[in-house]
């Protein structure tokens, strides 16, 4: 215990009556307390109940069906950009397919991009910064080069390349995402590895006779959990972005598929034709703005509360 | 000073090496030389002009053999070319980056300079109402993808209210009306993640002794802020600027392709949809050396503005 009778914090003196927490249940209080990430963690589990409803096929069934429209000759045509109506909140798109269940099923597409890139790039972050922080010498230095290579290379860059040589679609750009987007947690872990290597309780695991693997991922790892945490949050903002721009370069989702990229990328045409056709852009971008604006309070938030010294 | 730069010049050298080898990997691992022919001479394409293709283009040689070759080409600039317009693709990227310079270079630092004036203004008056607002209006502004600023700009501010040109470029002055909009929508978009990095760089500052003496001695608020706070936040505001350089040479992908620009952004979103391999690789690589060598380039200026960084 590293209790110097000079560090002591005097206001946990005077609230004597304030039970000690852990880390987890502190961070939770204070998180409790800034009712804006409260609100937007409401919002983000809105978004993962309608993703995953869409995805079990729950919700938003209609996405592809084309609807008709009947006009005063009596000729049945596509019901093609119809502007929001009581059947068609938010409209229609050049097929005459629903826009809000097609912005709803973006959702699912989202959710799945960014839940593959995150399995990949907090697996090999956590992986390679365990290594070089626990190893140190040869192995560090072997990873720090992977890792300094890999950032030299602009990351756009390297995604549209790698996206490129992977093959186009919505499952390599999660790929491509995870692959190069693990630079940033890998350093925070290697640090935190450093860190806690050196502390007693390690020590005392490896005095019990713990191998290093136990080490790293039983004792150390639930010590660093919190970085994971809030890499994740942050990290799906890059996600939904990474895809719409992926998207429209022509790297990621198909014609048909819902994405909000997809959506987004066509509203260049669309914006142009006379009278202007801007529901489907408004929307997807809506609802991208209102899931990344609640990911970004949310993981700042987090954060705050569970590690204020990561702020930039 | 010089043996500082000589050994940070010697650093680049494993830099440099890791990646060549990943774009070597790029594009003869993760895709192999028959999946690449493929790709260019379509579905239809018999055994023999497969061959004939992967022999004219080396991918006839062993792997290893076949990386020395590809790392001398790198490393003399000879990058062979182009695919689709047969043109050396280091003319195209000597024609493409001027374009991308012209409109990149001036809005990166008209960005930079309000970015900084108004992070130093919301640290005049931090923990007021304005500068809360401020940090809202940064997480909103960070929240709004790319390319709803650009279609929303290049609509409401070109097409609608006809403020600027739509699209377009020419050689020369004239070109000035044509990147104004452009610049200003990567402006935009950029404000709410730099004005937030810069704030934080500047509270660090007015947290430190120095500033407290300077008060007690009787300075001007403004004094301090501009002569002493500034000079000591220009570490991290070099930082950024330096990794950021790079990106401008690459001009933008997106804001290229919107407003007609011929830069190298655009150069690169053709490349995509023609299938073309060499030019991409190219524009990998060469996107990869400017930036390691920004970084030596910031690690030399560091060394020059703060005398408190050691050579050793």
């Amino acid at each position: 215990m590293n209790m110097e009778p000079g560090l002591q914090n005097p206001t946990m003196e005077t609230s004597q009556e304030q039970p000690a927490r852990s880390l987890w249940s502190d961070a939770l209080h204070r998180l409790k307390k800034n009712r804006l990430a409260v609100f937007s963690f409401f919002i983000i589990l809105i978004y993962l109940i309608v993703a995953v409803l869409c995805g079990a096929g729950l919700l938003a069934t209609n996405y592809d069906e084309q609807s008709y429209k009947i006009d005063e000759k009596g000729n049945i045509s596509l019901n093609s950009y119809s502007p929001p109506s009581f059947k068609n909140p938010l409209g229609t798109d050049i097929q005459g397919r629903d826009v809000l269940s097609r912005v709803l099923q973006g959702s699912w597409i989202s959710l799945r991009v960014a839940l593959t890139m995150s399995a990949i790039y907090i697996f090999i972050a956590v992986l390679l910064g365990a290594f070089a922080g626990y190893f140190g010498g040869f192995i560090d230095d072997i990873i720090q080069w992977l890792y300094q290579t890999l950032a030299s290379i602009p990351g756009l860059l390297m995604l549209i390349a790698l996206t490129f040589v992977l093959g186009k679609g919505l499952t390599n750009v999660a790929v491509a995402l995870g692959l190069v987007g693990w630079v940033g947690l890998c350093r925070l872990m290697r640090a935190e590895y450093l860190k806690h290597k050196a502390r007693d309780y390690v020590l005392a695991a490896k005095a019990q006779g713990a191998g290093p693997f136990r080490i790293m991922f039983k004792h150390i790892f639930p010590n660093t959990f919190h970085i994971v945490i809030i890499s994740f949050s942050l990290g799906f903002v890059h996600a939904i972005m990474g895809e719409v721009v992926l998207t429209f370069v022509g790297l990621g989702a198909k014609a048909h598929e819902p994405s909000w990229g997809r959506i987004i990328s066509e509203a260049r045409a669309e914006l142009a034709r006379e009278p202007a056709v801007w529901w489907p852009l408004l929307s997807a971008t809506v609802a991208m703005f209102i899931v990344c604006l609640a990911f970004n309070i949310l993981g700042d938030a987090l954060r705050d509360s569970l590690d204020p010294k990561l702020k930039e | 000073m010089s043996a500082y730069i000589i050994r940070r010049l010697l650093y680049l050298v494993p830099t440099v090496l890791g990646v060549c080898l990943i774009t070597f990997l790029l594009f003869n691992v993760v895709t192999t030389g028959e999946a690449i022919a493929k790709q260019r001479l379509g579905q239809h394409a018999t055994q023999e002009q497969i061959e004939s293709y992967l022999k004219t283009h080396g991918y006839d040689k062993p792997l290893l053999i076949r990386f020395f070759i590809n790392l001398k080409d790198l490393l003399t600039f000879n990058f062979g070319r182009s695919e689709v317009t047969h043109q050396k693709i280091t003319t195209m990227l000597w024609n493409g980056m001027w374009p991308s310079l012209s409109l990149m270079v001036p809005a990166f630092f008209f960005t930079l300079f309000v970015a900084i004036s108004i992070a130093l203004f919301t640290a005049l008056y931090r923990n007021t109402f304005l500068d809360r607002s401020t940090v809202v209006l940064c997480i909103i502004g960070m929240s709004v993808p790319f390319l709803a600023y650009i279609i929303l700009g290049q609509y409401i501010l070109g097409y609608k209210l006809k403020y600027f040109p739509v699209t377009g470029y020419e050689w020369g002055l004239g070109v000035f009306k044509f990147l104004i909009l452009p610049g200003l929508i990567y402006t935009a978009a950029s404000l709410g993640s730099d004005v937030r990095f810069y704030r934080t760089v500047v509270l660090d500052e007015i947290n430190q002794d120095y500033v407290r003496t300077a008060r007690a001695k009787g300075l001007s608020p403004n004094t301090i802020l501009f002569k002493h706070i500034l000079k000591n936040a220009m570490i991290p505001i070099i930082t950024r600027v330096v990794v950021a350089l790079p990106f401008l040479y690459m001009g933008s992908l997106l804001l290229e392709d919107f407003y007609g620009i011929p830069g190298l952004g655009a150069m690169a979103l053709n490349a995509i949809d023609g299938n073309d391999f060499a030019v991409i690789k190219a524009i990998t690589f060469i996107g990869a050396i400017l930036y390691v060598l920004a970084n030596l380039a910031g690690d030399i200026l560091y060394a020059l503005v703060d005398p408190r960084v050691e050579f050793k």
